[in-house]
């Protein structure tokens, strides 16, 4: 289960502190799904950074499963986010170096050396998401849905407990778009997962927010509002 | 202020201002650019700069050993010192130059030049010591030009600073000098010493000359001076029994530009006397017998006949009282005329003139040898020591031979000979009377003596007449003079070089028939026989003839002017008289033996090759970070030539740059390498040779050659990659993504899933590749150089027993200031060396080879100086027989023969007209002299000494065609050419006895045994003025010459591993600040920034280590022949410190690059 209470993070400024986020408290149950909607300058991202246990919040704690990540070392941390947590980004962000396949075994990498079972998933995971032909290739020979399904994949690898998706969908056209959030939301479903995805598209939100598992919350100068 | 300040701009109206601009925003990448430039100038001005200013070094130095001599008249045999002011005369008069602008108006200075033994004696404070030097005799060394002018010597000895400390001398302190007595007759031959005697005089040193005084004198162009003794001329004469004397005119010119050699080459007219010759009327028979009663009745020894050096009765033949009425009183004009040498054979080259001069006056050539014994065959009876005369025909100027009833006989031909009356009573009177037609034996010498024995060959002839004791059977004028042979009272006194047997020769009455016929008869001869026959017995490349006799003069023909023609017929240079172009030779030589410049600059090519890639490689980078400015100007509409012009205009700001701090780095990093250069060679090689590394600045014109040369290479790579860029689709530029996706590596693609960090780290270099390959070939280029140089460096001599090795199993290396013929291993000799009995029987456990040696210079790579006229060395058959040394190349031998040394024996044994076979070592035959390899042939000139490549097709008289049949590995012999002693004496015949030795002592690894035969044969031969050096140490010398280049080469690839270094720390900082996005991902998905900068520095690793395997293996490759052929081990400990300390340096350079930069915790802040 996802932990939220009393998160406040501000940055500093040279007049005053620039308060992004305020008051946000939350939990996600495993096998839910949240989607968080907000304008742009919401806070949005940097509740999924914090989520993620890449920001740190000003105060307020965030628990996966009990876990403080914050109350981790810097390298404790880094293998919560490996183990616990899968990232989909706006942007693919993939290695342009890597196939789509290596691309997806990136963070068994940081976790190690690959066995083999994790090939075999990463194989899986391709096929599952319509790449198992073109497990082969290079980012810049796919389209821009493709690499993002690839994104999923490779967040999904390690079967994390918590997938955070920030815009995932919002350099896709509508039908790969849909694709996208389907797939995010059949891997999380696998494995009784918890999906909190960031958008300001309404239809994407409605997709998922359609079932008794999915959650939707808005966002505003950094406090929840609904 | 500052939108003001853009306000006020002016807009860019072209592509420089365009350019103007962008250099502005750029400047930091620029800079890099404009540092990888400067590297390049920097070794490219270096490297010339090194050869530019050791040339420098070379010429000044060369300058400072002559002062301000330009030429020199120079002798094989001393002449007569005033020649000096006879060519003054004539080369400074208009009739002599021809016109009035080639006279001579400078200096010309008579002295005597030659190596000496300079002893300090043993006092209270110290022990005996001694060292080898120039001796300079000149009553005028403030008039040679040098910076320092010194007065005139007077009776002491000034000595130079070296010399000084070599023998810590100061000015009061005594010395000796010690000089090898020198014999005008050729030692090789039986009338000539070989057993060398010294002279020596105490003398006071009277001060220690200063640096750019005549203290730096030296002939021949070399680094470091032996030290240099400079005496009166006088005292120098009275020390060498040279009264009156000199070898040397040393030519001052008195303005610059002066034309010095016409006009001493057309003004050098010697006289006979300065060839050691005598053209001289001989007493008629009543004169000598007044002369002889005179002699008789006051109880005297005769008097010895004056020496034509001596003065004495002898006069100026060019003198024009000779041709007057004067010298009519002193002798009668009826006077037979003798021509006669000092060294007893006439040298053929004067033989021929004599020939063209005194044939046509009725002249008549002679040949007078030493009959050891004359005997009937069966013996029996016997005749010592008698004179043979060698005659063209029975009709001689000094008379006839005839019969008992005065008609004159046939002359002999073949095998016959005529007996005079004398020897027929004589062998009568011992019971074997012989009559014309019996047959007579003769023992005498071998004409031509080897390693200083005598042999004697045995003669038949038949008799065909016996001539009265009459004309010229009893001309006793038909023997040159023969210093202690023909000037003695009784055949008892006789002092000869050759073993003489006194209880042969009956002296005691009344068995005293020789004495009787010496005392009546003198030296004249007892046997006649044909001049050819004769010559066959006793002609040698010495000569042929020992006399021409010339009937009396008609009136019309004074002897003056016989004597001057006769001169002026002999060329100078074929007698051994020449103007030499010191300063000439010394400019040639200054060259330098090696083109350092080009050396440096070919070795630097590595470096520069490295630093273009850094410049290529920083460029790049430079474009891909600034790929979307680029895409912008191509979207807008620039054309790839427009956009190629911006990055040249743009790059050719900061390569000016780089260029300009590279112009004024250059010379420093030139005498950087210069420094250590000259001190490894100072330390290792040659003390004073610093002075030749220590000289200035490389020129204004070196350094702007290297300037222009690195922009040039500069300007050329970076075209390339401009051109590059521009041709990117606008898209392309603007995605900032680099080369198409056709360009990459299919590599990157994998055939395998990542598994790994370092799979990971793989692809990153991979789909960089150029830049991974960039940073690859550098790192490559540099762990070439220095394993593949690594692989010459010479280590181990090898244990002196062993004859494989590169000192051939000989221990020591023995250098003669004075030519003998002494083998001081044989045991008969050792009382008369001086040798302890210890000592003696030191030696005669070692074996030594005496080796001729001609006057060339060391061709090896420890003179610096270009070498013209190299040593040229004659090894007898001992040496050959011997064998050793290792051989890198050699002709095919004959079945059954190993050793190589047989190619010289072998060839030698065919026809005279093949090619000498000689054998040199490789480095020489390559660098020095560049001949060629084995099979090769090339010319040289015994006379001057020169070598030219190339043998065929040539003028016949460019010298003597010879043939490589081998060439040997570094070794104590390197620097000279070597043949067999025979080839040597048919190719020197005007040289004369041993220069050099080498000798192998048992067990002389042991350094006590090495020294004490090192002491040992110093004793020996210490009236040789010998230098003994082990030959472990000359060994050392040449291997430090090269270990010390090879020192300055791998600074150079140490240089290129920081290059590398440089590389590999811009492409980490590159990748990471092209992959903060990714990095970030990584970082957001559990990469530790550990873990991510482990990934990087792999990635900055990589190509460093495939560099290393690829450059050090390459290397290893390259250098196997060398260490296969030299038997050396591969370098590990090179190999493991540089990839050792490479791998170190940059996985330094990729951490602290990439932990310089500060990974973005999430993607967004890309």
């Amino acid at each position: 289960m996802l932990e939220v209470e009393s998160l406040f993070k501000s940055y500093p400024t040279p007049t005053e502190p620039l308060a992004v986020l305020s008051d946000i408290s939350l939990t996600v149950q495993p096998g839910e799904r949240l989607v968080v909607m907000g304008p742009s300058g919401s806070g949005k991202s940097t509740l999924l950074a914090i989520l993620g246990g890449l920001e740190p919040p000003t105060t307020g704690r965030v628990r996966l499963d009990g876990i403080d990540p914050y109350q981790l070392s810097a390298g404790g941390r880094a293998g919560f986010r490996n183990q616990q947590i899968g990232f989909v980004f706006q942007e693919h962000h993939l290695l342009e170096s890597c196939t789509a396949v290596d691309n997806v075994l990136l963070p068994a990498i940081a976790a190690g050396r690959v066995p083999d079972e994790l090939v075999e998933r990463a194989r899986d995971l391709l096929e599952r998401v319509g790449l198992g032909d073109r497990q082969r290739h290079l980012p810049a020979e796919l389209s821009g849905g493709e690499r993002q399904r690839v994104a999923v994949a490779r967040a999904a690898i390690l079967r994390p407990r918590l997938i955070l998706a920030d815009e995932p969908t919002g350099q896709l056209d509508s039908r790969n778009a849909a694709g996208v959030v389907d797939l995010l939301a059949d891997l999380v479903a696998d494995d009784n997962g918890m999906l909190v995805l960031v958008t300001h598209d309404a239809a994407i939100a409605g997709r998922l927010v359609g079932d008794r598992q999915s959650r939707r919350l808005e966002l505003a100068d950094g406090r929840l509002v609904s | 202020m500052k939108r003001k300040g853009l306000n006020r701009s002016p807009a860019v109206r072209s592509l420089a201002g365009v350019a103007g601009r962008t250099v502005r925003r750029w400047w930091p990448q620029l800079a890099a650019v404009a540092a990888a430039t400067a590297v390049i100038t920097v070794t490219i001005v270096g490297s010339l700069g090194v050869g530019d200013s050791l040339q420098q070094g070379l010429r000044r130095l060369a300058a400072d050993r002559l002062g301000g001599i330009t030429a020199a008249v120079m002798a094989r045999e001393p002449f007569a010192a005033d020649l000096a002011d006879r060519l003054a005369r004539r080369s400074g008069s208009a009739e002599a130059a021809g016109s009035g602008d080639g006279r001579f108006r400078g200096e010309l200075v008579p002295a005597f030049a030659l190596e000496v033994t300079v002893e300090r004696p043993a006092d209270g404070r110290r022990s005996r010591a001694a060292t080898v030097a120039e001796m300079l005799a000149c009553d005028h060394p403030d008039r040679l030009g040098f910076a320092q002018p010194v007065p005139p010597p007077t009776t002491g000895v000034a000595i130079s600073q070296q010399l000084a400390e070599t023998l810590d001398l100061a000015a009061g302190d005594p010395v000796v000098l010690r000089v090898a007595e020198r014999s005008a007759v050729p030692a090789d031959t039986p009338l000539g010493r070989r057993a060398t005697r010294s002279r020596s005089r105490r003398l006071s040193v009277t001060a220690v000359l200063p640096p750019g005084s005549v203290g730096d004198f030296s002939l021949r162009p070399r680094q470091s001076s032996g030290g240099v003794a400079m005496v009166s001329l006088a005292v120098g004469q009275a020390l060498l029994d040279q009264p009156g004397r000199a070898n040397l005119i040393l030519a001052v010119p008195g303005a610059e530009g002066e034309a010095v050699l016409p006009a001493l080459r057309q003004a050098l007219e010697p006289t006979l006397a300065d060839y050691g010759l005598t053209l001289e009327p001989l007493p008629g028979p009543a004169k000598r017998l007044r002369k002889k009663s005179a002699a008789a009745g006051s109880g005297d020894r005769q008097p010895r006949k004056p020496s034509a050096f001596s003065g004495g009765a002898r006069v100026d033949l060019l003198s024009p009282a000779f041709a007057g009425e004067g010298h009519r009183g002193l002798f009668p004009r009826t006077a037979v005329v003798r021509l006669s040498s000092r060294r007893l054979l006439l040298e053929p080259a004067v033989d021929r003139a004599a020939a063209a001069v005194l044939g046509p006056l009725g002249g008549v050539p002679s040949l007078v040898f030493l009959a050891n014994q004359i005997q009937p065959v069966g013996g029996g009876a016997q005749v010592p020591y008698s004179t043979v005369l060698g005659i063209p025909s029975n009709t001689h100027p000094l008379g006839r031979l005839v019969d008992a009833s005065g008609d004159p006989l046939p002359a002999p031909v073949g095998d016959e000979v005529i007996i005079d009356q004398w020897l027929a009573d004589d062998l009568a009177a011992q019971g074997r009377p012989v009559a014309v037609g019996d047959v007579l034996e003769l023992r005498c010498f071998v004409a031509e003596t080897l390693h200083g024995e005598v042999a004697e060959e045995t003669h038949r002839c038949r008799v065909s007449g016996i001539a009265a004791m009459q004309g010229l059977a009893a001309a006793r004028e038909t023997v040159p003079t023969v210093a202690g042979i023909t000037d003695e009272d009784s055949i008892a006194d006789w002092d000869p070089p050759f073993p003489f047997d006194r209880s042969r020769v009956r002296s005691t009455p009344p068995d005293d028939q020789d004495d009787q016929y010496w005392k009546t008869y003198a030296a004249t001869p007892k046997l006649f026989m044909s001049l050819a026959r004769g010559r066959e017995i006793a002609g040698s490349r010495f000569g042929v003839t020992t006399t021409w006799h010339l009937p009396p003069l008609p009136a019309d023909r004074p002897l003056a002017s016989v004597a001057s023609d006769l001169a002026a017929a002999i060329l100078p240079a074929a007698a051994g008289i020449e103007v030499v172009p010191l300063a000439q030779l010394a400019a040639v030589a200054a060259s330098g033996s090696t083109p350092f410049g080009l050396l440096f600059l070919a070795l630097s090519s590595f470096v520069i090759g490295a630093g273009l890639v850094l410049l290529w490689l920083l460029f790049g980078l430079l474009v891909a970070s600034r790929s979307k400015t680029l895409g912008i100007l191509a979207a807008v509409g620039w054309n790839p030539r427009r956009l190629a012009e911006l990055l040249v205009l743009v790059a050719a700001a900061a390569i000016l740059a780089g260029v300009g701090v590279g112009m004024l780095l250059g010379p420093i990093w030139s005498q950087l390498l210069l420094w250590r250069l000259g001190t490894g060679w100072a330390t290792s090689v040659a003390s004073g040779s610093e002075a030749v590394f220590g000289s200035g600045l490389p020129g204004l014109a070196t350094v702007v050659a290297g300037a222009a040369a690195a922009a040039a290479v500069a300007t050329a790579a970076v075209l390339l990659a401009a051109i590059r860029a521009g041709r990117r689709s606008p898209l392309t530029l603007l995605r900032a993504a680099g080369a198409s996706l056709a360009g990459r590596w299919r590599m990157a693609r994998g055939r395998r899933p990542l598994r790994s960090l370092l799979g990971l780290a793989g692809r990153g270099v991979a789909w960089r590749s150029g830049r991974g390959l960039a940073v690859a070939a550098m790192v490559g280029l540099a762990e070439f150089l220095i394993v593949f140089v690594a692989g010459f460096e010479l280590t181990s001599p090898g244990p002196t027993g062993r004859r494989d090795t590169p000192m051939g199993g000989w221990s020591h290396l023995v250098r003669f200031a004075a030519a003998t013929s002494i083998d001081p291993s044989r045991p008969d000799r050792g009382l008369e060396l001086g040798l302890t009995t210890a000592q003696q029987q030191l030696l005669a456990n070692c074996e030594i080879a005496l080796l001729r040696s001609s006057r060339g210079d060391d061709a090896s790579c420890t003179n610096l100086y270009a070498t013209t006229q190299p040593l040229v060395l004659g090894l007898p058959d001992r040496f050959l027989d011997h064998g050793g040394f290792r051989f890198a190349a050699h002709l095919p031998l004959a079945t059954g023969q190993s050793n190589p040394w047989e190619l010289l024996r072998a060839a030698a044994a065919s026809q005279s007209n093949a090619p000498v076979p000689v054998i040199l070592d490789a480095a020489t035959a390559a660098w020095a002299l560049k001949l060629g390899g084995p099979g090769s042939v090339f010319r040289l000139s015994p006379e001057t000494g020169q070598v030219e490549p190339g043998g065929q097709g040539q003028d016949d008289t460019a010298g003597t065609v010879c043939q490589i049949v081998g060439l040997l590995e570094p070794g104590v012999l390197q620097g000279a050419i070597l043949l067999s002693e025979a080839d040597f004496v048919r190719l020197y015949p005007f040289v004369s006895g041993y220069r050099r030795a080498v000798v192998a002592a048992p067990e002389a690894d042991a350094a006590d045994r090495n020294d004490a035969v090192a002491d040992a044969l110093a004793t020996a031969w210490a009236d040789a003025g010998a230098t003994v050096e082990p030959a472990a140490a000359r060994l050392r010398r040449l291997f430090a010459v090269q270990n010390t280049f090879l020192a300055g080469f791998q600074t150079l690839g140490t240089l290129g591993l920081l290059l590398g270094t440089v590389g590999v720390a811009a492409v980490a900082i590159q990748g990471a600040i092209e992959r903060r996005g990714s990095l970030a991902v990584l970082h957001a998905i559990g990469f530790t920034r550990q873990r991510l900068a482990l990934i990087l520095w792999l990635e900055s690793l990589l190509p460093v280590v495939l560099g290393l395997v690829i450059g050090g293996g390459g290397g290893l490759l390259a250098a196997t022949p060398l260490l296969q052929t030299a038997r050396q081990g591969i370098p590990w400990d090179v190999l493991a410190t540089s990839t050792a300390s490479t791998l170190l340096v940059a996985s330094l350079a990729g951490l602290l690059a990439v932990w310089l930069l500060a990974i973005p915790r999430r993607p967004a802040e890309e």
